[in-house]
């Protein structure tokens, strides 16, 4: 008991009245998690809410600013709590923020303490301390159409006398309840006055070191005395799905069911809304750059920034769709079953169940995996989980695929499945085996063993679901598409600057561009200009500098421009080698097969193809491995609060893709495949 | 005892449950409490269905500090749902999940239904 058990402080009013920016007032909602605190939150300010992070800490919270009368409140949504004995960061943090000691934020006027109705003895534990804390406090019994489903009934007037505090049966999902619950914060709000913890409940705090159980048996008490009906909010329903959800064979087989099926959705649903987007910035670009003249301006907007920008919203409707998915599911209680039946098997590379999730949702967006590994309590774990999660094969990656498996199997679509299928795999095993490495270098530690709730089955809200989705895509677009804009206005103006005029072409160009330009081949000489351009721009330039390096893992300098002009989303790799293979960035779009035959043909000096079988796979195990996505690496500084991170991300990546490109092509090579 | 288990933490987690089983003095697995005298058993060894009540938590590290607060505390009943590794606990009205390893710096005694005096789970018919 480090933290010392709290002592008996008994509460004291506070000594100066408001100060005076008289009406303004910090409202704290506390609660365990699955009291439906988040679910009262929204019923109580609705859209208003933002999503912010504590300040120093990369732990967010939803606040929103309401007028309550007089006063003009924020409410502050704290993270879930057991206790205020934290043994997690967004623990540590609830707790910092209520006790006013986090920095550029108040201690709250009020405390909103909410609490499961269907459970009142297990949410009296960690009330008693908040109790204790003497800041004053209004209780909402939450979840009051459940309980009277269950038959269970109150009798507040000695709830409130044990509690000496308002006490308001609420439903956040009604709303009963809720015009009460303003009235009596209001109230509260103006006198200030602290609650009168009962002499039975502070020789709790007195009691050392056994507070754990003086606090359950005040709880136990106090629900004896002021609750009629079933003890215990065990549902029936729930047991019954628990047999096969949590079974050792069923629970798996389940889980796998529940993962296809929402993988299925996702790329079947978001399919529609990216071809809009898609087509919505094609027409951007077309229509400017039909409006501006030719020239540096027109490159800049259409290719720099429509094509920057549309490269990275034309995944946020996968990246949305998984958030909803994965709000619904955690909603329902489903997660915490997930995390429960997983966690053998991820406790053998060294990390927790609940990082199971967050791994497979990377097979869609590593994004949104990064960010859903925030129910990972401990930070090493979290942190091995964000290291890992951009290794698995997610949707930018399946063009690049699509293409070499094409180049590799022409004619046989099984072998294309294969290679598909090995690709995926070869993402999979270097996560585990890299999750096994980090958790025994840098991020050393044990696993922290599973301790988990797992609430009752709930009809998940559809209402907090989207809110939360809309957060985190409002985070990813506002994270992701500065840096992403910068970025790629940098390689842009790489890929452009210096500009080759036809004079300076080399004779044969010329020669070239002549006999096309005769032909009538409009496209041909168009093509054949902005290879060249490329080829001269400085991003030709640094491609032909570093093809010593890229060279023993079989890539011609068109590749090495491919891989750097693909750093910051590596699916442009596959318009970039369009357009150095001569035909043109629209040859992409244009059906693969243009593509790929230009490809397939292209010679290197000697007349050797290019493409050859090991120069295909090692593009392949390159592109598996390789980091090449800048809004990933801004969300990984996000998450973890430093740029240390996403640099060891960036360099561990690309340095396992080096060499496992290196020995898949010098094998290949010598195995002459 | 900490030593052992943080040596073992990759262990599949039976095999260290195993391990305690051989340095501890070997609890049985208890079905019908009540014919014995009471008598501390690891909680991660109890049957599916069983009650007990806690008698000892041993060490005192977050992850405890966690299962305390949630109820796995000196003097609470817990009843097993279902067991194994990770195995699921009813304790206080709610279900928690637990891995073995912890459930094994847990002591508990065990009772039957009857001696409950108040009633968690399926009894509450």
């Amino acid at each position: 008991m480090s933290s010392g058990a709290p002592e008996l402080s008994l509460p004291i009013l506070p000594s100066t009245p408001p100060p005076a920016s008289r009406g303004a007032a910090t409202i704290a909602l506390v609660g365990n998690p699955n009291a439906g605190k988040t679910s009262l939150f929204n019923r109580l300010t609705g859209m208003r809410a933002k999503t912010a992070n504590f300040p120093g800490t990369t732990v967010e919270h939803r606040r929103a600013s309401m007028t309550l009368g007089e006063f003009e409140t924020t409410i502050v949504d704290l993270p879930g709590l057991y206790s205020l004995d934290p043994t997690t960061p967004d623990e540590r943090v609830a707790c910092d923020a209520l006790e006013g000691r986090l920095a550029d934020m108040a201690e709250p006027d009020l405390v909103l303490l909410v609490v499961d109705a269907t459970n009142l003895e297990r949410n009296l534990f960690l009330a008693s301390q908040v109790l204790e804390l003497g800041d004053p406090t209004v209780v909402a019994l939450n979840l009051s159409d459940a309980a009277e489903k269950q038959g269970i009934t109150f009798n507040l007037p000695e709830l409130r006398q044990r509690l000496g505090c308002p006490v308001i049966l609420v439903s956040a999902r009604t709303g009963q309840g809720i015009e009460e619950l303003v009235g009596v914060v209001q109230q509260t709000l103006h006198e200030r006055k602290a609650p009168e913890v009962h002499s039975d409940l502070a020789s709790c705090g007195s009691c050392n070191g056994c507070q754990f159980s003086a606090r359950y048996d005040w709880a136990s008490r106090v629900r004896r005395a002021s609750v009629h009906g079933e003890a215990t909010a065990q549902g029936r329903v729930t047991t019954a799905i628990d047999r096969v959800l949590t079974h050792r064979v069923g629970g798996l087989l389940a889980f796998a069911l529940v993962m296809a099926a929402t993988f299925l959705a996702i790329f079947w649903a978001a399919t529609f809304p990216m071809d809009l987007i898609d087509g919505l910035f094609g027409a951007a670009g077309e229509t400017i750059g039909a409006l501006l003249p030719d020239g540096d301006l027109r490159s800049l907007l259409t290719d720099g920034v429509i094509g920057g920008l549309g490269g990275m919203l034309v995944f946020l409707p996968q990246i949305c769709l998984l958030f909803f998915v994965l709000a619904l599911l955690e909603d329902s209680g489903y997660m915490a079953r997930a995390a429960l039946v997983m966690d053998r098997l991820m406790h053998k590379v060294g990390l927790p169940g609940k990082a199971f999730v967050p791994l497979l949702s990377a097979h869609a967006c590593a994004i949104p995996a990064i960010m859903s590994t925030r129910v990972i309590e401990d930070r090493r774990d979290r942190l091995a989980t964000i290291m890992i999660a951009p290794l698995m094969t997610c949707s930018a990656r399946i063009p690049v695929y699509a293409m070499v498996a094409t180049l590799l199997f022409p004619q046989s679509s099984l072998q294309r499945a294969l290679i598909f299928t090995a690709a995926y795999a070869l993402g999979i095993t270097a996560a585990l085996v890299m999750a096994w490495v980090f958790k025994r270098t840098l991020l050393k530690g044990p696993v922290r063993p599973l301790v988990i709730e797992l609430p009752n089955y709930r009809l998940p809200s559809l209402r907090n679901a989207f809110l939360l989705t809309f957060d985190r895509a409002a985070a990813f677009v506002k994270t992701a598409g500065t840096t992403i804009l910068v970025i790629s206005l940098i390689l842009w103006a790489l890929a452009t600057y210096p500009k080759t005029s036809v004079e300076e072409m080399p004779a044969d160009v010329q020669a070239r561009l002549a006999t096309l330009a005769d032909a009538g081949d409009q496209a041909g000489v168009k093509h054949l200009t902005q290879q060249v351009e490329l080829q001269h721009s400085f991003a030709g330039r640094i491609g032909q500098t570093i093809e010593p390096v890229f060279e023993p893992l079989g890539f011609d300098w068109k590749m090495s421009v491919g891989v750097l002009s693909s750093f910051a989303a590596r699916e442009v790799i596959v318009s970039t080698m369009a357009v150095l293979y001569g035909l043109g960035a629209e040859g992409a779009d244009d059906g693969v097969n243009s593509l790929l035959a230009s490809l397939g043909a292209s010679k290197h000096a000697d007349g050797a193809p290019v493409f050859t079988t090991a120069t295909c796979l090692s593009l392949l195990v390159f592109y598996v491995l390789a980091m090449q996505c800048l809004p990933t690496q801004a969300v990984t500084r996000r998450e973890t609060g430093s740029w240390k991170w996403p640099l060891i991300q960036l360099g561990y990546m690309t340095a396992l893709a080096y060499v496992a490109a290196l020995l898949t092509y010098q094998t290949a090579s010598l195995l002459q495949l | 005892m900490r030593l052992i288990l943080n040596k073992l933490r990759f262990w599949p987690a039976r095999l260290v449950t195993l391990m305690l089983a051989t340095l501890e003095p070997a609890p049985t697995p208890v079905s019908r409490p009540s014919e014995a005298a009471p008598q501390l058993v690891l909680l991660s060894t109890l049957a599916a269905g069983s009650h007990a009540r806690v008698a000892h938590v041993s060490a005192h590290s977050d992850d405890l500090r966690r299962l305390q607060a949630l109820g796995v505390c000196i003097g609470r009943c817990v009843q097993i749902v279902k067991a194994g590794d990770p195995l699921i606990i009813s304790v206080v009205g709610a279900r928690v999940g637990l891995s073995a390893r912890l459930a094994a710096e847990v002591r508990v005694t065990p009772i039957t239904a009857e001696d409950l005096t108040f009633v968690p789970l399926a009894n509450a018919s």
